[in-house]
């Protein structure tokens, strides 16, 4: 029994939260929801994503599966949306089928050339990419038919669509973000149920759902397997949850108490304020507009000028100063299943990172806790991973939903049996 | 499924207080947990606070719920559930965003980033988003041997009046911190108490005159001469609204089901008899009482909320060209309003700006609602009624009702706002003055720099019932 009042007094909070659990539901995917956040998309976030990348007709082909079905449409055709000047985007459709609440003009795909040259843009972006990506999704037969039907002129304007197509997807609506913080409380309440399940001694990472992982003193990490949890680990949980092409991911950590503790050692407690000093400097210094790349360096520029080492992988640099704890930063999108990675990216990887941030985004604010404890030895040292929804709003950034960590008189959850 | 089976399987998270539209956010939502709503309080702590207090130059607010304004009603009928809120049943505008029933708060700038918290006296919900909690004052309660055992110990030291034990050691507690102006809860102008929702649940003005007195003792001269009332900050607070408010906000009250009321027997049901609200086709005026008793009939139009619903008549397999021509005029409405909002516009500056484009549009704008014969019969008529909800609170409000303030609130950024508009649209043929009607009640919009957008789906389209 390795109960104490502390952490017993937080179980019967997470036992409270899993029974109001069981009561819930999984998102449903109410048609008007989706046809709301649809509709938003193109009415709100369409004009400013082709604005900022100079674009001014997108043309994008659509046969079968695409990772912009759930946006523009499930049906093969030519999606084509202009500029014209307007508050709204021309949409409209060639070949194809398509909701006519959200299309302003359909016409058969022979059209195309005509269709172009009407409206003569001077910038035509083509679901292509030039780098890896996961938006290069027009087929070569069909592209050598756009550009054949754009003719000479128009066909040597066309560039690249994928960081349009990246920045209206990362472009989020008041519904998205109304969504994405049910997504977020569900996959907290579901971590908090998994962390008040272990128990110490018998539960092995395997057996807890999600990314589960435990790594010991020298960084040697076991990730899902059959490691059996023991007292005095600090495990990791990460877990998703979703509704159709909607996707979050968040992250909790549980402290499985020794025996004969009575509450966190202090050892864990400063490496928990660690990370509640390191969120703070993120979060008032991430704000819409910069890139992900001129963000990173001002977050690693105010991370050492608190006295911490960054290091761009996340493992325990054995070479740096043993009395600085060190962060890793891996900022991700979050909310569409297909850009999670392919957005604006608060990273030391990726081309995300050189998106622009816009406002709402959905991210993760996640970040590795590297601590040394040399009194245990060289090179000994602790480690956590945060993982909380976030979201940038004029003000900075703003949780939108309860998270796991969220609070400091609840650093990290324990385990009573 | 009752409401109190809805209730005992989501329970409020604010119980007690959703008939001041705080059902905005927890009507029927698994989401608005205590966690999640503690969560909101810490976010707007340290996101909306330093900025309210500093936009009105405040370096300390002083905010004070009386215990005497809790009545205990809600608190005993909602026991069984074992919610243990201690905000149940305050009538404190700020009673949730504090998450107390009886207290004095003192946040006080101290410069940094953060604004320091403590709860000078009282309880709270959530200890761990205050700095100091001092807990309640053992003499709040006269009826005990500790009062009568202090008073014969320091015959010296006795407030004035039993009132004065909650601010006992305040003076002191100020004067350590020096503010040069401090922000009270008691109004001037503003008239809080009627600026909420007063036919369900009225809010308080603020202090009493009675304990505006005791705290000017407790603070001595020279701290009682920095008092100012904190009305607009109090107005500011509860109006500025962080992503978490968002959530709930979209949450709430789904999953939203139309009916199909397939229990009406036309000719024999009544509106009243399927809880309908009021009639689309039959009023003169609106009158949400008028015709409930009246069997329904093919060829009616109704609502039941916000969703309206037309009874087929035989042979038809939709709403006839006239009435589906009165959905396309609310789309047209909605669309117009949700483009015109601007963050930063008073609620007098919006609704004049949309009273231009909806005339521009074709529309007329009625300043009542209630049908005006005398206008063009062409014209489809709109009347407005857009109003901050969530907080029980009506301001900042884009309509020509209400107190003047409420038009002269600024709509600050991610404003929860209810977007109410009024559509009476005529159908000469149908004989002179006859129109259909529809009210959006309270559609749920977020203020972005975007304009309006839409936490939750608005309402779809007409029912048919067949």
């Amino acid at each position: 029994m390795y109960g104490v009042r502390n952490v017993l007094t937080l179980l019967c909070m997470l036992l409270v939260a899993q029974e109001v659990h069981a009561q819930r539901q999984e998102l449903e995917a109410f048609p008007a929801l989706m046809n709301l956040i649809r509709g938003e998309k193109f009415a709100l976030v369409l004009p400013q994503a082709m604005k900022s990348n100079g674009i001014d007709m997108w043309i994008h082909v659509i046969r079968g599966k695409n990772p912009l079905n759930y946006e523009l449409g499930d049906n093969s055709g030519v999606y084509i949306f202009t500029d014209r000047g307007e508050a709204r985007i021309e949409r409209a459709v060639l070949g194809g089928q398509a909701d006519r609440e959200l299309y302003d003009v359909f016409g058969p795909e022979s059209d195309l050339g005509r269709f172009v040259a009407d409206r003569d843009p001077r910038r035509i972006a083509l679901n292509y990419a030039e780098e890896g990506s996961g938006f290069d999704t027009i087929s070569t037969e069909d592209r050598t038919r756009v550009l054949e039907a754009l003719g000479g002129e128009y066909s040597n304007r066309v560039v690249p669509a994928d960081h349009l197509i990246a920045d209206f997807l990362a472009g989020r609506v008041m519904s998205e973000v109304a969504l994405y913080g049910r997504l977020l409380i569900n996959s907290t309440n579901i971590i908090e149920s998994a962390l008040a399940s272990i128990v110490p001694g018998e539960t092995r990472l395997s057996d807890i759902a999600g990314n589960v992982f435990v790594r010991d003193l020298d960084g040697n990490e076991e990730n899902n397997t059959d490691y059996v949890v023991q007292p005095g680990d600090l495990v990791g949980i990460l877990h998703d949850a979703n509704m159709r092409e909607f996707s979050e991911h968040n992250g909790g950590i549980g402290y499985v108490l020794r025996q004969g503790e009575t509450g966190l050692p202090p050892e864990i407690q400063r490496i928990w304020g660690h990370a509640l000093r390191a969120r703070e400097l993120f979060r008032r210094n991430i704000v819409a507009g910069r890139t992900g790349a001129e963000t990173l360096d001002i977050l690693i520029e105010q991370l050492e000028q608190a006295g911490y080492h960054y290091i761009d992988q996340d493992q325990y640099d054995t070479s740096a100063d043993p009395e600085k704890t060190q962060v890793h930063i891996d900022f991700h999108a979050l909310g569409r299943m297909v850009s999670q990675e392919e957005a604006p990216r608060i990273s030391p990887t990726g081309w995300g990172r050189d998106l622009k941030i816009p406002l709402y985004h959905t991210f993760a604010l996640e970040y590795m806790i590297h601590m040394p404890v040399p009194e245990w030895g060289k090179g000994k040292h602790l480690y956590i991973c945060l993982h909380d929804g976030a979201m940038v709003t004029e003000r900075g950034v703003e949780l939108s939903g309860a998270t796991h960590t969220r609070d400091s008189d609840y650093p990290l959850a324990g385990d009573c049996r | 499924m009752s409401t109190a089976q809805t209730r005992a399987r989501n329970p409020e998270a604010l119980p007690g207080i959703s008939d001041t539209y705080y059902g905005a956010f927890d009507d029927d939502n698994p989401y608005a947990t205590k966690e999640m709503l503690n969560h909101i309080r810490r976010e707007k702590f340290d996101l909306v606070l330093p900025r309210v207090m500093r936009d009105e130059r405040v370096d300390m607010w002083i905010h004070i719920i009386r215990p005497w304004t809790f009545s205990g009603n809600e608190l005993r009928r909602l026991e069984s559930l074992d919610l243990n809120y201690s905000n149940i049943d305050s009538t404190d505008p700020l009673r949730y965003e504090f998450g107390s029933n009886a207290a004095v708060l003192v946040f006080t700038d101290r410069g940094g980033d953060r604004i320091e918290r403590v709860v000078f006296e009282g309880e709270v919900d959530d200890d761990g988003a205050f700095d100091i909690v001092r807990g309640q004052s053992k003499f709040i309660n006269q009826e005990n041997y500790e009062i009568m055992d202090y008073v014969r110990e320091n015959p010296n030291d006795v407030p004035h009046s039993e009132m004065g034990y909650r601010f006992m050691g305040l003076g002191d507690f100020v004067a350590e911190r020096d503010p040069k102006r401090i922000g009270v809860n008691y109004a001037e102008k503003l008239s809080l108490a009627e600026g909420s929702e007063t036919y369900t649940l009225a809010l308080t003005d603020g202090i009493s005159y009675a304990d505006h007195l005791h705290l000017s003792r407790a603070l001595g001269d020279k701290y009682a001469k920095r008092m100012v009332s904190a009305e607009n900050m109090i107005l500011d607070y509860l109006t500025s609204s962080v992503a978490g408010e968002i959530v709930l906000f979209g949450g709430s009250g789904l999953p939203r089901r139309t009916r199909t009321f397939q229990e009406i027997v036309p000719g024999v049901t009544t509106l009243r008899d399927v809880g309908g609200s009021w009639f689309s086709t039959r009023e003169w005026d609106h009158d949400e009482s008028a015709f409930e008793d009246f069997p329904l009939q093919h060829g009616d139009m109704f609502q039941s909320g916000m969703v309206p619903y037309y009874v087929l008549r035989e042979g038809e397999t939709g709403p006839p060209p006239e009435v589906q021509r009165s959905w396309d005029e609310v789309v047209r409405v909605r669309k117009l309003i949700s483009k015109n909002i601007r963050v930063g516009d008073t609620g007098r500056q919006a609704l004049a700006r949309i009273i231009g484009k909806l005339e521009e549009a074709g529309f007329a704008y009625i300043d009542r609602d209630r049908f005006d014969p005398s206008l063009d019969p062409e014209k489809t008529q709109v009347h407005l009624d857009l109003h901050q909800v969530g907080k029980g609170m009506l301001a900042p409000r884009v309509s020509p009702m209400g107190a003047r303030w409420h038009a002269d609130k600024k709509i600050p950024l991610l404003l929860t706002l209810g977007i109410e508009y009024m559509v009476h649209m005529p159908v000469p043929k149908w004989g002179a003055g006859r129109h259909i009607y529809y009210c959006s009640l309270h559609e749920r919009g977020v203020v972005t720099e975007r304009g309006v957008e839409f936490a939750a789906p608005p309402v779809a389209g007409i029912q048919s019932i067949h």
